[in-house]
């Protein structure tokens, strides 16, 4: 399974209960963004075919000025295309993996950076949960806040759906844990 | 006084431009492959959208080759004036 990657070096029964991606409608939102500049040309030559045939006729009349614009048809073309996929690959590698041990983080920002950090659930205090706007509250996707013990930074799953649900399991998952190793409290250090 | 002030850009000029706007946005496509292929997990969906993203790239570089195999690229343009009947005084 592909989780065997994340969880590459588990710990002595460590398990996996879920894992999150963030909700699909805020990749949807990407892919209209990219819908429309994609159509936006053929309306761009439709307009001009309809309302400025002239200008059109003199566009495409096989000199300079129709090789330049195939040039830079075919460069924003493939440009959208190949970002459009870069989008979608910073969407699929956002992973926030829960074991029965810890939280594990791998968030992809763009193409060249990418951050993996683990929170052990003996170090989890509190998970607090944003749902902010329209589509969120309509969708059901928010942020989770999981908050840490001492000055240790805050772990935030983004955008992930049934945010209020997730907070709960998370919440349980640490009572849990607390209850199953009494003597280990805060002896953990997250990395 | 006779001079001439023409130069000339060949089409082909336009291609190496172009040639290198398409190699650096290919750049992207094998970079995005290579986080796909790395970190994708090779579940079905990545094996999926992988062959989606070759698949689409060679889909436009093929229509742009076949629109563009018919320009003459020897061709050039001609910028400037010839002044060879230019006398001031």
């Amino acid at each position: 399974m592909w989780l065997g990657k994340v969880l590459s070096s588990p710990l002595p029964g460590e398990q996996v209960i879920f894992y999150l991606r963030r909700h699909w409608f805020t990749f949807f939102l990407e892919l209209i963004k990219y819908l429309l500049l994609l159509i936006m040309p053929v309306i761009l030559a439709l307009v001009f075919i309809r309302y400025l045939p002239d200008r059109w006729e003199i566009l495409f009349d096989g000199g300079l000025t129709e090789i330049l614009v195939k040039l830079a048809a075919s460069i924003y073309y493939l440009g959208v295309w190949v970002f459009f996929w870069t989008a979608w690959v910073d969407y699929y590698l956002d992973v926030w993996l829960v074991t029965n041990e810890r939280i594990i983080s791998i968030e992809q920002k763009g193409l060249f950076n990418r951050f993996r950090s683990e929170l052990r659930l003996s170090r989890v205090e509190d998970a607090t949960t944003e749902v902010k706007g329209i589509f969120p509250t309509i969708f059901h996707y928010g942020n989770i806040v999981i908050q840490t013990a001492g000055m240790e930074q805050n772990a935030v799953f983004r955008n992930v759906p049934n945010s209020y649900q997730v907070a709960e399991k998370i919440i349980k998952l640490t009572d849990g844990w607390h209850k199953i190793h009494p003597t280990q409290q805060s002896t953990d250090h997250h990395s | 006084m006779e001079f001439d002030f023409n130069f000339a850009i060949p089409y082909s000029a336009f291609l190496i431009v172009y040639i290198i706007a398409i190699a650096i946005i290919l750049f992207f496509t094998v970079a995005s492959l290579h986080h796909l292929l790395r970190y994708g997990f090779f579940s079905p969906t990545a094996v999926f959208m992988t062959f989606l993203l070759i698949a689409g790239t060679a889909f436009i570089l093929f229509i742009s080759f076949s629109v563009l195999s018919g320009v003459n690229w020897h061709e050039e343009l001609t910028i400037g004036q010839a002044y060879n009947s230019f006398n001031p005084f």
